[in-house]
């Protein structure tokens, strides 16, 4: 199958936003003010905690925020030189900075990220275990979400079903079953 | 309710490297700050998505219903592609602003006139 044909291809897959129930979006962002916006979203690998960040970046901005987004993971688990020292040098109450992958620091460099950004009006970060921050919410998965997402992805006459077997193969991991997805359909 | 069209000379869709395309576009919107048509490629596969604009034709003083004709050079590559992995694709993109208001045209570039297809892909 042509890449462009998958229907398990990067863009479509991240096409897929977090899944949350009525209401519970103001309810995150009301939990979220009563922490005074320094949380946390938890959760393991291909939870959706990227994705969720994201998703509550524009909820965020319409609230007055000024969001600055930063980003590790394990290819690049240090911010680029200078960078935090230039960003904390333009931080006030009205700026919000969302780190994807905080989990990526060690102990020092969270304390001195912490450190940099004090003047922010606000940090929410991703990261694979709690304590770093108040918990705003902990993301998990299961087959039936599995399922879901792969009933949105891929046309039911495709025949494609989502086995248990998938979702325990990858631990839950539902970025990592979709990616095996694509290569199932790939070798078609 | 906003309506874009874009129309390609000829009808064509398919083009050597270094051929020029042109055509017309038409928009009906509500506000229209800014208007423009873009030649840019775009991947889609397994990893990350890639886009390259290659080219930006921007039409000044544009009304709520209007049209222009745009000219593109089209570069000597890369060529339309699709392997099992990734695929890069070819567009024209008509954005007009606010709003974001878009209308998107597939075409082709290859030596051929169609897309090079390779491996499992081709089967």
């Amino acid at each position: 199958m042509r890449a462009r044909d998958n229907p398990f291809a990067a863009d479509r897959v991240l096409s897929i936003r977090y899944e949350l129930g009525e209401g519970q979006a103001g309810r995150l962002l009301a939990r979220l003010e009563r922490l005074g916006y320094r949380a946390a979203i938890v959760g393991p690998h291909g939870a959706g905690k990227t994705t969720l960040l994201e998703d509550l970046e524009q909820p965020l901005a319409r609230l007055g925020f000024r969001v600055v987004h930063l980003r590790l993971d394990a290819e690049h688990r240090r911010f680029p030189r200078g960078r935090l020292s230039q960003l904390a040098a333009g931080l006030g109450a009205r700026d919000l900075v969302c780190l994807d992958g905080a989990e990526q620091l060690d102990w020092a460099r969270w304390m001195m990220f912490r450190w940099r950004i004090r003047r922010a009006g606000g940090v929410l970060i991703t990261s694979h275990r709690p304590g770093l921050l108040p918990t705003l919410i902990e993301c998990t998965t299961s087959p039936e979400l599995l399922d879901r997402i792969v009933s949105r992805l891929a046309p039911p006459t495709d025949g494609v079903r989502t086995p248990q077997e998938l979702f325990k193969r990858h631990h839950g991991n539902v970025r990592d079953a979709l990616r095996e997805l694509y290569d199932v359909y790939a070798a078609r | 309710m906003n309506d874009l069209r874009i129309e390609l000379a000829d009808s064509r869709r398919a083009f050597k490297p270094g051929e020029s395309v042109e055509g017309r576009v038409t928009w009906t919107v509500d506000r229209a700050s800014s208007a423009e048509v873009r030649l840019f490629w775009y991947t889609r596969g397994k990893g990350t998505q890639d886009v390259g604009i290659v080219d930006t034709v921007a039409f000044p003083n544009p009304q709520t219903t209007d049209q222009r004709t745009f000219r593109f050079a089209l570069p000597d590559g890369p060529f339309t592609f699709s392997g099992t992995l990734v695929s890069i694709i070819w567009a024209i993109e008509l954005i007009v602003e606010p709003g974001s208001s878009a209308e998107r045209r597939e075409i082709v570039i290859s030596p051929s006139g169609r897309e090079v297809v390779v491996g499992h892909a081709s089967t």
